[in-house]
């Protein structure tokens, strides 16, 4: 009992420094299949400096550190969700719907098999493998709730910036309230107040 | 090793979503909401008697285009070759290189190849070579003619409400081909066959009747400035004259309308009554001309000039012999760009100098307009201020240029002078992502509407980024600006890319440090009514 | 057959040519300039005790003098291009890092500089005798004898650079979104020109003084086909060379006039100091002062503001 156990431990241990030891080539496929999800196809990522070219940059930087995460069992970790936030703002706000958003959390399956290809045939890797499957699972629920955080920011600022705009009409008016009494005040005659919101 | 390793290609064809390669020519018409701007409501366009005001909406199938909407295009495509220089030859000579293929922040936030510079002007170099060249007449599509269809009507509305017109890609166009000019144009042709978007219509009608964008008319504007100078009285104990449609002032000044309106714009132009009062300035404001920005230019040359001609009119109603502008990015755009030559000779004007230290300000001897900015980089420079820099203690400020003062004018030392004369604690952001290379606020040009929140947070991630950088390095707390646009928009900004970045003016950092000699009692507050950190620090040792 | 390639097709070539450039600039030309709109790069003139750099100077000019000295940085070592280039110390990696665009600033500069001097190299075929400065060009271009006869350094850098400037249209995805049809012709029939120009040197030698003799008397406007026989390689070459001086005016190839028609560059920041005048200015409709004081007046005067009308 104990000693299966112990055989299963070995192989993911195993499984795991393969994975570490080929994350260059990993890594390097996994951000090579999310930059061809991008419309402008992967040029857009050769320039990767973090200034003129955010996406490109946070994308390479933050994919290496989250397959780190991965590798050591730590996708709840704060810096694993650190990462997904960091990659997934944007996506949040680009031409995707919710799926397309998270799903390069699963490339990451496809790219592992891919390198796995020739030990995969060994039955027990195979299913060691599928646990660590189920950690890019895991990995994409957290993503799910990221990808959920950053639209609830979006809808929360589209309502801050909505109520400034009140706020702002609404600071006026009181003081005309204050000056004038209960006498209606036609700020802008002629035109809905509420339409105007600069 | 080859039965090892799948190549990419095949990799690909194992997930779902396989990118379809987009073609530069064939038309892109998803309308998905958060992405386009409401059309104009027809009443306003009526007001300003703009053709074929109607109700129609972007998403849907028929846009209501008048019969002969190809013919309408097409002669104004021609009227304007001959109109603009830039246009025609911007058209002919790129030879897409792609050195302007990335310096788009709307490209750079959504990856959108048509976001590219290059593929925006390509949008219409493509009909104007099927129209108006020798070989895409002859040849069509083989010499990259494209037949002007409904759907490229379509997708010109799309993409050209989706630039800002911050000119960075002509900094770094061998040639200088500057997008702007092309929206400029493509914008002026959608509104020959009545497609405007109503945030930029509303406010020029507003601005046409009433003088600002805001449509507050004179007793309104009246209180406003009353309210503002009872703000002053709040933070400096001190009652400051404000005057209106005063005749026989020297200086007629004018602000954007968002200055008297908006937060945080008001506590710059709290700033600006300060000084006035401490230099003790001849000037007024107008209720006429209340408004410097100018959303004529985001419509047309027309419209710019209907509007721009308040300001020298009335500065020639009220006599005066120079005008100050306030802190504002287009309006300046349209002052140093165009306001002579559309609505000049002011010769009736003399050359700007300052009545405070006797600068003639020599760089304005036309136009006769001196920005806000110049002004009091001259007074400091000649120590007529006495400020105390650590009344801005509370902030570490960053400064972003905004585009229209930085590639328009060249307007980059004197709001760093003024800041690091008034504050003590002033970071840059990354050399790449300032000055002439700034990233635009992504809601310039009239794109700054709430319906359209979430495609101007896409072009907003470079600066928002940048943003970022400065925060989590130095601890930035404030983006500093001059532009009523940037201050209207860049919290949000700020908020969903760098979050609790504040966003705020130079005069309004001028008007916390600006020790005046009528103060009885030491400041406590900052213009924004929060506790100055050196008296937060003496409560707490009182305490 | 020699008369078609050697006489008829260069003159019909360079009228094409000619007339074309004209037409297209003679329709530049026409169009107005109504607005003075510069793109500034740096600080602009303003106070006098704000210092500015040279190249400042320069990025936004105060004056014609420092706009030609703009433009000639924008020509001669394509200035904005420059500007694009980034060569960086990332942290990290502590590794420096050059960015694509650095390479289309340097093959774009050496593909334009190589062309320009294989021009001035090919202007010995039209005169007699040669003048010194070309035998100069010729000698410096000839410096290295890598192969012989003579493989001048700019034929070995022509091809270098066209091959790059081709390559990155077909590798990378985002040129391949943005090239059309026309760009790769243009890249195609220069690398044209140069293989069989090279080939004409080094593995086909031709009969110069033939080739001279006719390039004269085209000149002379009495074409004669020389009795020596020149190599039909040399009649291809020159068949490119045609196809392009006659798609030359048509096609984005127009960016060597163009690029002085540009009123982001070819215009100085004296925006604020002096008068510029649009030829096709029109009336608009206002709304002047007194119609708005129509509007208004009683709420101005309630509030208390000064009226021209009591």
């Amino acid at each position: 009992m104990l000693y299966v156990a112990w055989q299963g431990i070995q192989r993911i241990v195993m499984l795991e420094t393969i994975l570490a030891q080929k994350k260059k080539a990993i890594v390097g496929k996994w951000l090579e299949l999310i930059a061809d999800s991008y419309p402008a196809g992967s040029e857009f990522f050769v320039d990767k400096d973090q200034f003129t070219n955010p996406v490109g940059y946070i994308l390479s930087s933050e994919i290496e550190i989250l397959y780190d995460e991965f590798l050591h069992d730590q996708i709840d970790s704060e810096r694993a969700i650190i990462s997904l936030e960091e990659i997934i703002r944007s996506r949040a706000v680009q031409d995707r719907t919710p799926g397309e958003s998270v799903n390069f959390v699963f490339l990451l399956k496809d790219v592992i098999r891919n390198e796995l290809k020739s030990q995969a045939k060994n039955k027990e890797f195979a299913a060691e493998l599928a646990k660590l499957e189920g950690r890019i699972d895991n990995l994409a629920c957290q993503a799910f709730n990221v990808y959920t955080g950053c639209r609830e920011r979006i809808n929360q600022i589209r309502i801050n910036e909505i109520k400034r705009d009140r706020d702002n009409a609404n600071r006026l008016l009181e003081r005309f309230a204050r000056k004038y009494g209960d006498q209606t005040v036609e700020v802008a005659g002629g035109y809905d107040r509420s339409e105007v919101t600069e | 090793m080859s039965d090892e390793v799948t190549s990419r290609e095949e990799l690909l064809k194992t997930i779902d979503y396989v990118p379809a390669q987009q073609d530069l020519y064939k038309p892109n018409l998803e309308f998905r909401p958060g992405t386009w701007n409401y059309p104009a409501n027809p009443k306003k366009m009526e007001h300003l008697e703009l053709p074929y005001p109607r109700e129609w909406s972007p998403p849907d199938l028929d846009w209501k285009l008048p019969e002969n909407w190809k013919e309408i295009i097409l002669k104004g495509m021609e009227e304007r070759l001959n109109r603009y220089r830039s246009l025609r030859v911007y058209l002919d000579i790129c030879v897409r290189c792609g050195a302007c293929a990335d310096k788009c922040h709307f490209y750079l936030g959504s990856g959108d190849p048509k976001n590219m510079p290059v593929a925006r002007t390509e949008l219409m170099r493509s009909v104007y070579r099927r129209y108006f060249t020798v070989g895409g007449k002859l040849l069509g599509g083989a010499a990259g003619g494209r037949e002007l269809t409904e759907d490229v009507l379509k997708e010109w509305f799309y993409y050209y409400y989706q630039c800002t017109e911050c000119r960075r890609c002509s900094v770094f166009c061998p040639y200088g081909i500057d997008t702007c000019e092309i929206t400029m144009m493509g914008r002026e042709l959608l509104n020959l066959v009545g497609l405007n978007i109503n945030w930029i219509v509303e406010p020029l009608s507003n601005c046409f009747r009433t003088g600002n964008h805001l449509g507050i008319q004179p007793h309104a504007f009246a209180d406003t400035i009353e309210f503002a100078v009872e703000d002053v009285e709040d933070v400096t104990g001190i009652k400051v004259d404000a005057p209106m449609n005063r005749k026989g002032a020297e200086i007629l000044f004018v602000v954007p309308s968002a200055d008297y309106f908006a937060e945080p714009h008001w506590y710059t132009f709290l700033g600006y009554l300060m000084l006035f009062h401490e230099l003790g300035l001849d000037y007024t404001l107008s209720t006429y001309a209340s408004e410097g920005g100018n959303f004529g230019l985001f419509h047309s040359a027309e419209m710019m000039k209907r509007l721009n001609n308040k300001i020298y009119a009335e500065a020639e109603r009220l006599g005066v012999k120079w005008i100050l502008g306030g802190e504002c990015g287009h309006m300046w755009r349209v002052i140093h760009q165009y306001m002579d030559t559309i609505n000049g000779p002011a010769d009736f004007l003399e050359v700007p100098k300052s009545p405070i230290t006797g600068t003639v300000f020599e760089n304005a001897k036309a136009t006769k307009m001196t920005h806000i900015a110049e002004f009091t980089a001259d007074l400091i420079k000649n120590n007529k201020l006495k400020l105390d820099p650590s009344r801005n203690d509370q902030w570490k400020i960053t400064y972003h240029d905004s585009c229209n003062p930085a590639r328009a004018m060249g307007l980059l030392e004197e709001p760093r002078y003024i800041i690091n004369n008034v504050a003590n604690n002033f970071y840059e952001m990354p050399e790449n992502t300032i000055r002439e290379k700034t990233f635009c606020c992504g809601s310039g040009s009239g794109l700054g509407t709430d319906e359209n929140l979430e495609m101007r947070l896409r072009g907003g991630l470079p600066r928002g980024n940048a943003v970022k950088y400065v925060k989590d390095r130095y601890g930035v707390n404030i983006l500093t600006c001059m532009c009523a646009i940037d201050k209207a928009t860049l919290p949000a900004v700020c908020d969903y890319w760098a979050g609790d970045v504040a966003v705020g003016g130079i005069h309004e950092l001028v008007g916390n440090a600006l020790i005046m000699k009528d103060e009885q009692k030491p400041r406590t507050v900052d213009v924004r009514g929060d506790p100055l950190p050196s008296v937060e620090g003496s409560e707490e040792g009182d305490e | 057959m020699s008369t078609l390639f050697g006489v008829i097709l260069p003159y019909a070539a360079i009228a094409i040519f000619i007339l074309g450039i004209l037409y297209k600039v003679v329709k530049w030309g026409r169009s107005a300039v109504p607005f003075r709109i510069p793109t500034t790069c740096a600080q602009a003139e303003t106070l006098p005790w704000i210092k500015r750099k040279p190249h400042e100077k320069l990025d936004n000019p105060s004056n014609n003098l420092a706009m030609v000295g703009r433009m000639l940085l924008e020509v001669l070592i394509f200035r904005s291009l420059w500007r694009n280039t980034r060569a960086e110390i990332k942290a990290d990696k502590q590794k420096l890092i050059y960015s694509g665009s650095k390479f289309l600033w340097l093959f774009g500069l050496l593909f334009h500089w190589s062309l320009l001097v294989i021009l001035i190299r090919h202007c010995r075929l039209f005169f007699e005798p040669v003048p010194w400065i070309l035998d100069v060009v010729e000698n410096i271009d000839g410096m290295f004898e890598i192969v012989i006869p003579t493989l001048y350094l700019t034929d070995i850098i022509i091809l270098l650079a066209v091959t790059y400037l081709f390559f990155r249209r077909v590798v990378f995805s985002q040129m391949r979104y943005i090239s059309l049809l026309a760009d790769y012709f243009a890249l195609l029939l220069i690398g044209g020109v140069a293989v069989t120009g090279v080939c004409l040197r080094i593995f086909f030698h031709t009969d110069v003084e033939a080739v001279k003799e006719l390039a004269m008397s085209v000149l002379r406007f009495s074409p004669e086909v020389p009795e020596q026989s020149i190599s039909w390689l040399f009649y291809l070459h020159l068949a490119m060379v045609c196809t392009l001086l006659a798609y030359f005016p048509f096609s984005k190839l127009m960016h060597a006039a163009g690029i002085f028609f540009s009123p982001t560059r070819n215009m100085a920041n004296t925006n604020r100091v002096k008068r510029h005048v649009n030829p096709w200015d029109y009336p608009v409709k206002v709304h002047p002062y007194h119609e708005y004081e129509e509007e208004f007046h009683d709420k101005m005067e309630q509030a208390g503001l000064p009226l021209e009308k009591e």
